[in-house]
């Protein structure tokens, strides 16, 4: 029920979306223009440009995760539910990143197409593209979480997530380029999967304990 | 011992006691390691006289990790027996750190020109401060972005303790990985491999260090609770 109620809050902000969808295109396009129509360079930039143009276009929607439901006073009832409200906040960032997914299936493949990616490639690309996003997902959830009922809104927001999004970028950059380089992308996937099953442990906890420090002022 | 500092009070007349004693020893040990660290130390026989450098490098890393822990541990212990105090003097910590955190990236830089080559390079080491130093950044900011200012307390604890992962990042990151900067020379499990006439100015450069930043740190947490009290006052009158 929580996932169909969120599932249709972020169906009815179809605006959030092609937002996230312009801001990917945006970058990746801008990334080409900048630096040359060489071949060659876009082929040796073209992960990194594809990450950082995710990573940069999530931020902006990560605080909706919480902050409209903190208004509103949903997340103060959910925290009276019976159940824990650990549980409920990884439903809802699950959902989050479920509804998440569709920008990037739909956009990451031409995108690619631009940059000059492999064909072949695309599926396993796309495969740890949602890993990662996932990561990025709790991430955000925790900094969400963490600058509830700020006055400054989301100005430090960005500097929260960037370190934290680092070992993501990190191991899923390198099993791209392995990817590319036909080697065999599986050490560093299968290090992008524990740090997101960590995560899965830990992100639902810290953000548990931050909204009940939001909801007790 | 931290549970008689505890009160606000009993830290006042302690710091009232400590505080010319940090205040003097920082001032005559920073003079002393000043003295042996730029005049009279053997030169490198690479590095030649840039190694001084190091003489303000090492001991603000140093202190940039170990206020950062100290904070954490400010937070921790706010976060489980919420006590005002840890809040305040997680709050005066960060600063400092950052100050020390900054001089450390800067010294470094200003060392790796003529010895690297390079004004910065992304490598394990200097990223991993790099880290730090945003963390503390972020902590100021999370902390003082609240409509009142102990709004800000909790989240920002919870965040100092979520980027405590960082410090054996960084203590580690020489032997974790292969990297530009020089592995540790102090802190070994074979003794220290640097000699005693560079070790000795270096040493009075950590603990001066040391005593400043805790002067500095008593002297803002001093005029923490006097603001805080002035206010009490003034709600009790008003």
């Amino acid at each position: 029920m929580l996932v169909y109620r969120d599932l249709k809050i972020y169906s009815r902000s179809l605006s959030d979306f092609l937002n996230t969808i312009a801001f990917m295109i945006t970058i990746v396009v801008l990334f080409p223009l900048a630096i040359g129509p060489s071949q060659e360079k876009l082929n040796f930039l073209a992960n990194a440009v594809l990450w950082i143009a995710l990573i940069i276009s999530v931020i902006p929607t990560l605080d909706k995760i919480y902050v409209n439901d903190f208004k509103n006073g949903w997340l103060e009832q959910l925290n009276y539910s019976p159940i824990f409200l650990e549980i409920i906040l990884l439903i809802k960032c699950l959902t989050f990143w479920f509804s998440l997914m569709f920008p990037i299936l739909l956009v990451l493949p031409i995108l690619s197409l631009f940059l000059g990616i492999n064909l072949n490639l695309i599926l396993w690309n796309l495969l740890i593209f949602l890993i990662g996003s996932l990561g990025i997902c709790l991430i955000g959830s925790i900094c969400a979480s963490l600058t509830l009922g700020t006055k400054t809104g989301n100005v430090i927001s960005p500097l929260l997530i960037l370190p934290l999004t680092i070992p993501v970028l990190i191991f899923g950059i390198s099993s791209c380029e392995a990817l590319k380089a036909n080697m065999d992308p599986y050490p560093n996937l299968y290090l992008l999967v524990s740090f997101c099953l960590i995560l899965i442990i830990l992100s639902p906890i810290l953000s548990a304990i931050s909204v009940r420090i939001a909801l007790g002022k | 011992m931290i549970n008689y500092l505890a009160n606000p009070n009993r830290f006042l007349k302690f710091s009232k006691v400590i505080q010319p004693l940090l205040g003097y020893s920082s001032l005559i040990l920073i003079t002393i390691g000043l003295y042996f660290s730029l005049l009279d130390s053997p030169v490198d026989y690479q590095q030649g006289h840039t190694v001084r450098i190091m003489y303000v490098h090492v001991p603000s890393a140093w202190l940039a990790s170990i206020l950062y822990f100290a904070m954490a541990g400010c937070a921790a212990i706010f976060l489980i027996w919420k006590h005002p105090l840890a809040d305040i003097s997680a709050r005066c910590i960060a600063p400092i750190g950052l100050i020390f955190s900054l001089l450390t990236l800067i010294t470094g830089s200003l060392w790796g020109k003529p010895m690297w080559g390079t004004w910065w390079v992304w490598d394990a080491r200097l990223t991993s401060m790099l880290i730090l130093t945003i963390f503390y950044i972020s902590y100021i900011g999370l902390a003082n972005a609240f409509e009142s200012e102990t709004d800000g307390s909790k989240p920002a604890s919870v965040l100092s303790i979520l980027g405590a992962i960082n410090l054996p990042i960084i203590k580690f990151s020489v032997d974790w990985w292969n990297t530009l900067h020089q592995p540790s020379s102090i802190l070994r499990m074979d003794g220290p491999s640097i000699s005693n006439e560079m070790m000795l100015p270096l040493m009075l450069m950590l603990i001066g260090f040391f005593c400043l930043a805790t002067y500095i740190i008593i002297v803002n947490i001093k005029i923490k609770l006097m603001i805080k009290k002035h206010k009490n006052v003034i709600l009790r009158l008003s």
